[in-house]
C-alpha cells in the first residue's frame, strides 16, 4: 500500500516540477518583452526619448547606474547607464540606437571599472541581454560576426546547462587562493565584504587586459564619436585604494592610455580627486549610500556639471525610472 | 558544499544516491558504505581540502580511544579515566585551538596590555559538531554504553554528509544501529518520497524565506549607522526569523537527504516560537544541542540533585558554555548567560505555582528570545546597542511610513522583488507579518509528515512548487548561519 502511494508520489512530484519548469520556460520566451530590466528600459528610451536639449550621454555599469538613478541630473544629460553584464557591446548598441534616431550629442562619457572592459559575454546570465534586449537585426549580425552564435542558441535550460558544464570543465583552473590571502591579509578586511569577491577583485585588477572582444566594441564607440564629431571621455569609476593601485599597473590601463593618445579621447580618473577605501563600498565595487553622493559630487565638480545647482535635492527615483 | 547549491542538488546528491544503491544492489555492502564515506569526505572537502586530515585524524583517534575505553582494545596498563581525560582534552584542544585561540589572545592582550599577534585561523567546517559527537561517544564508551562498532560504521557515523556540517548533533546510539541494520540496505520508496518532500520544504525555507530576511537583517546590523524604531524592530525580527528558517530549513534538508539513504536523523525543531516559556523553547529549539547540553554538561555537573542553588548555578553554567560553543565572543557568552538567567528565573517562578495567561506567557517568551538574538547576531557590542536603542526609540515612529495609509499601494511586483525592498516598506511589513503567522500557526515539518500519505497529491504539489520556486532563487545561494558555529 505504502509502496504504491510512494511511487505515485514520486511520479507526481517529478511530473509537476517538469510541468512548472516547462510552463515557465515557455512563458519567459513568449514574454521576452520590454522593461524587465534596466537595460530593457534604457534600450527603449535610447530610441524613443523626445528632447532636443540632450548634448551629453552617460554610459556605464551599475557602479554609476545606482547613484545616478537616485538623483535628478541636468536635462541635457541622458543617462544610459545600466549594468556590467551588458558589456561594452551592450553600451555600443545603446549608443548606436540613440545616434541612429537622434541628433548626435556633444559629449559621451563612458564610466568604467575593469569588469566592464573585460566582459566578453561569457557571464552566466550575460547572454540573456543579447537574446531579449539587444537582438535587432543589426545587433544580431554584429554579435554573430564575432563567432558568438552560441549566445542565440542558449535559450533553453538544456542548452544553458550544457553551456555551463562545458564552460566549467573547459575553463577550470585551480585557484591560487592562499597566496592572495596572505598577501592581502584577507582575514582583516571589513566584515560586510565578501572575501571571495575581494579575492576575485584583486585577481581581476592584477590581470586586467583589454580583450579583443571589448577592444572591438570600444573601437566602434570611438569610431562613432569621431564620425559624428563627438568628444569621447573614458572615466575610471571609484575603486578601493588597493584595487586602484593594482589597476594602474595593469595591461588594461596601459593599453587604454596608449589608445587615448592614438585615438584622441580623454582618459579621466575619478580616483585622482578622492581616495576611496574598501569600507566606502557596500560590497567590493558598489558604493555605500553616503559615498554615492560623494561620487556624483566629484563628477559634478571635476568632470562635467551634472546638477543644476549645488543645492540639489536627493530624489529617490527608483532604478528603472 | 552547500545544500542549496546546484552542484549538491543536481549532481552530488543524485549521483551518490544512485551509486550507493547500485553497489548495494550488487550486494557490495562494504563498498557501498565505503563509497558513502568517500562521498561525505568529498562533500566536506569541497569547501577547503586543507582540513580533511583534521577530521580524519580526529575520527581515527576517537575510534581508537573509544574502543580502548569500552574494552574492545586491550589497555590494562592505563586507567580508563585517564584515557577518557586524554581523549576529551584532545578534542577540546582541537576545538580550542581553531575556534577560541584568537579570542583568548585578544582578551589576554587586553588584560595584560600585551600585543601577541592573532593566529587568524579559519574555522574548520563542522568542527564544533563532530567534536561534540565524538566527546559523547567517548563518555558513553567510558560508561560502557557503547557496543563494538566496526570502523566503517563509525566513520559513517562521524562523516555522513547530511549531518556532518551543521547537525543535527546525532548520538551514536541512534545512528550506529541504523548503519548496521540490513533493513536499511534496500531502496525504500516511502523514505525516498518523504525525503524529497522534506528536502523541498527545507530548500524553500532557506532560499526563499531565510535569505529574504537576511537582506534586512544584514542591512540593519552591518550597514546602517543608526536605526529608527521601525527599522530596528524589522532588523531584530528579521534576524529572529532568518535564524529559524535558515537553521530549520537546513535541518529539513539534512533529514530529507538522509532519508534517501534510509537513515532517520533526529528532529531538531518543533515550532520553537510557539513556546510559552523559556524551558519550553529549549525543548523545541535545536533539540539535539539541548539534549547534548543536558546529558553531557548539566547532569554531570549535578543537575537538580543538589538543591536549588546548585541547580541554578548548573543551569547558568550549562548555558554560558552553550553560548561559548556557538562562537568565540563575549556577545555569545552574554547570550548564553541571558538564556541561563531566564531558565533560572523560570524555575524559580514555577516554585510558586502561579499560572499566567497563555498569551502573556508567549509574549514575554517571544520578546525575550527576540532581544537575546540581538546579542547572538551582533558582531560588536555597538551593533547590539544600536539595534536595542532603535527598538526603544519610540519618538522616531512619527517619521516612519504610515503603513495603513499605504497598504493599498502594494503590488504583486513588490513581493516578487521582495529582497530589493527597504526595511520600512509595506511589502516588508506584510512579509514579516505573514511569516510570523506561519511560524505561530503553521504546521511544522513533523506535523506535515502526518499529511504526507493522507493527501499524496496535495503534498506532491506543495513539494514540487516549493522546490521549483527555490530553484529559481538559487542564484543568490548563501551560506547557512550554523556553518559558523
Amino acid at each position: 500500500m505504502h509502496l504504491n502511494i510512494s511511487k505515485k508520489w514520486i511520479l507526481y512530484f517529478i511530473s509537476i516540477i517538469l510541468i512548472i519548469l516547462s510552463t515557465l520556460e515557455y512563458l519567459s520566451q513568449r514574454t521576452a518583452n520590454k522593461f524587465r530590466t534596466t537595460a530593457d528600459y534604457k534600450a527603449h528610451i535610447s530610441e524613443s526619448i523626445q528632447s532636443n536639449k540632450i548634448d551629453t550621454i552617460f554610459l556605464s555599469d551599475s557602479v554609476s547606474n545606482i547613484p545616478m538613478s537616485k538623483y535628478i541630473m541636468k536635462e541635457n544629460i541622458l543617462d544610459l547607464t545600466t549594468n556590467q553584464a551588458i558589456s561594452l557591446a551592450g553600451n555600443y548598441f545603446l549608443l548606436k540606437r540613440y545616434i541612429d534616431t537622434h541628433k548626435a550629442p556633444k559629449d559621451i562619457y563612458l564610466f568604467f571599472i575593469p569588469n566592464l572592459m573585460t566582459n566578453q559575454l561569457k557571464g552566466k546570465l550575460t547572454y540573456l541581454y543579447f537574446t531579449t534586449v539587444f537582438h535587432n537585426k543589426y545587433e544580431k549580425k554584429v554579435i554573430s560576426s564575432l563567432d558568438r552564435n552560441d549566445i542565440y542558441e542558449k535559450l533553453s535550460y538544456f542548452n544553458q546547462t550544457k553551456y555551463n558544464l562545458k564552460k566549467m570543465f573547459k575553463e577550470y583552473k585551480p585557484r591560487k587562493r592562499v597566496s592572495f590571502d596572505k598577501k592581502y591579509n584577507l582575514k582583516k578586511i571589513q566584515k560586510n565584504i565578501d572575501k571571495k569577491r575581494y579575492r576575485d577583485w584583486i585577481r581581476l585588477n592584477t590581470y586586467a587586459d583589454l580583450k579583443p572582444f571589448s577592444d572591438h566594441f570600444l573601437e566602434k564607440i570611438i569610431e562613432i564619436s569621431h564620425k559624428h564629431n563627438i568628444n569621447f571621455h573614458l572615466v575610471i569609476e571609484p575603486m578601493a585604494e588597493e584595487f586602484h593601485e593594482l589597476f594602474l599597473e595593469s595591461k588594461l590601463y596601459r593599453k587604454l592610455q596608449e589608445k587615448a593618445k592614438q585615438k584622441k579621447f580623454t582618459l579621466l580618473d575619478v580616483n585622482n580627486y578622492f581616495t576611496f577605501y574598501v569600507n566606502n563600498f557596500r560590497d567590493v565595487s558598489h558604493l555605500l549610500n553616503n559615498y554615492e553622493k560623494k561620487y556624483l559630487d566629484i563628477i559634478d565638480k571635476n568632470i562635467t556639471n551634472i546638477f543644476t545647482n549645488k543645492n540639489y535635492k536627493a530624489n529617490q527615483k527608483g532604478a528603472n525610472e | 558544499m552547500l545544500f542549496n547549491s546546484v552542484e549538491y542538488i543536481f549532481f552530488f546528491l543524485p549521483i551518490s544516491f544512485f551509486i550507493y544503491f547500485f553497489l548495494l544492489n550488487k550486494r557490495l555492502i562494504v563498498a557501498a558504505k565505503g563509497f558513502l564515506v568517500f562521498a561525505s569526505l568529498l562533500f566536506y572537502s569541497w569547501w577547503n581540502i586543507v582540513y580533511l586530515p583534521l577530521i580524519l585524524s580526529s575520527m581515527l583517534f576517537n575510534y581508537v580511544v573509544g574502543n580502548t575505553l569500552n574494552g574492545n582494545f586491550n589497555s590494562n596498563k592505563i586507567h580508563k579515566k585517564t584515557i577518557l581525560i586524554i581523549g576529551i582534552i584532545f578534542n577540546l584542544s582541537l576545538l580550542g585551538y581553531f575556534k577560541y585561540m584568537d579570542f583568548f589572545i585578544l582578551n589576554f592582550n587586553w588584560l595584560t596590555d600585551s600585543s601577541i599577534s592573532l593566529l587568524n585561523l579559519a574555522l574548520p567546517l563542522a568542527i564544533s559538531f563532530f567534536t561534540f559527537q565524538q566527546i559523547a561517544y567517548l563518555v558513553d564508551s567510558y560508561r560502557a554504553e557503547t557496543q563494538e562498532y566496526d570502523f566503517l560504521n563509525y566513520a559513517l557515523f562521524v562523516t555522513f554528509f547530511p549531518q556532518l556540517i551543521a547537525g543535527p548533533i546525532v548520538h551514536h546510539a541512534e545512528m550506529m544501529p541504523q548503519f548496521a541494520s540490513r533493513w536499511n540496505l534496500v531502496k525504500n520508496y516511502y523514505n525516498i518520497a518523504l525525503g524529497l518532500f522534506i528536502f523541498s520544504v527545507g530548500l524553500f525555507k532557506k532560499v526563499v524565506v531565510a535569505d529574504t530576511f537576511a537582506v534586512w537583517a544584514t542591512q540593519g546590523f552591518d550597514v546602517s549607522v543608526t536605526l529608527s524604531f521601525i527599522e530596528a524592530w524589522v532588523t531584530s525580527l528579521s534576524y529572529t526569523f532568518q535564524l529559524y528558517f535558515d537553521f530549520s530549513g537546513y535541518t529539513d534538508m539534512a533529514i530529507g537527504s538522509a532519508l534517501l539513504f534510509n537513515i532517520k536523523l533526529p528532529i531538531n525543531f518543533n515550532s520553537p516560537y510557539k513556546a510559552l516559556n523559556i524551558q519550553d523553547f529549549w525543548r523545541r529549539w535545536h533539540i539535539t544541542l539541548s539534549r547534548f547540553l543536558k546529558d553531557y554538561i548539566y547532569i554531570p555537573l549535578g543537575g537538580n540533585r543538589n538543591g536549588s542553588f546548585r541547580t541554578y548555578t548548573n543551569l547558568l553554567a550549562t548555558f554560558v558554555l552553550g553560548g561559548i560553543w556557538h562562537g568565540a565572543g563575549w556577545t555569545f557568552i552574554f547570550w548564553g548567560f541571558l538564556h541561563g538567567m531566564a531558565l533560572v528565573i523560570h524555575r524559580f517562578w514555577t516554585r510558586f505555582n502561579i499560572s499566567m495567561p497563555k498569551i502573556l506567557a508567549w509574549f514575554i517568551t517571544f520578546n525575550f528570545i527576540n532581544i537575546a538574538w540581538i546579542f547572538f547576531r551582533a558582531k560588536e557590542w555597538d551593533d547590539a546597542q544600536k539595534v536595542l536603542l532603535g527598538m526603544l526609540n519610540v519618538s522616531s515612529i512619527d517619521t516612519q511610513v504610515n503603513i495603513m495609509e499605504n497598504i493599498y499601494k502594494i503590488t504583486i511586483m513588490d513581493f516578487i522583488n521582495i529582497q530589493d525592498t527597504t526595511p520600512t516598506s509595506i511589502a516588508t511589513f506584510c512579509f514579516i507579518t505573514l511569516l510570523f503567522l506561519v511560524a505561530l500557526f503553521g504546521k511544522n515539518t513533523i506535523e506535515l509528515k502526518e499529511y504526507f500519505l493522507k493527501y499524496p497529491k496535495t503534498t506532491a504539489f506543495m513539494g514540487a512548487v516549493a522546490f521549483t520556486f527555490a530553484i529559481y532563487n538559487l542564484n543568490n545561494a548563501s551560506e547557512f548561519l550554523y556553518f559558523n558555529f
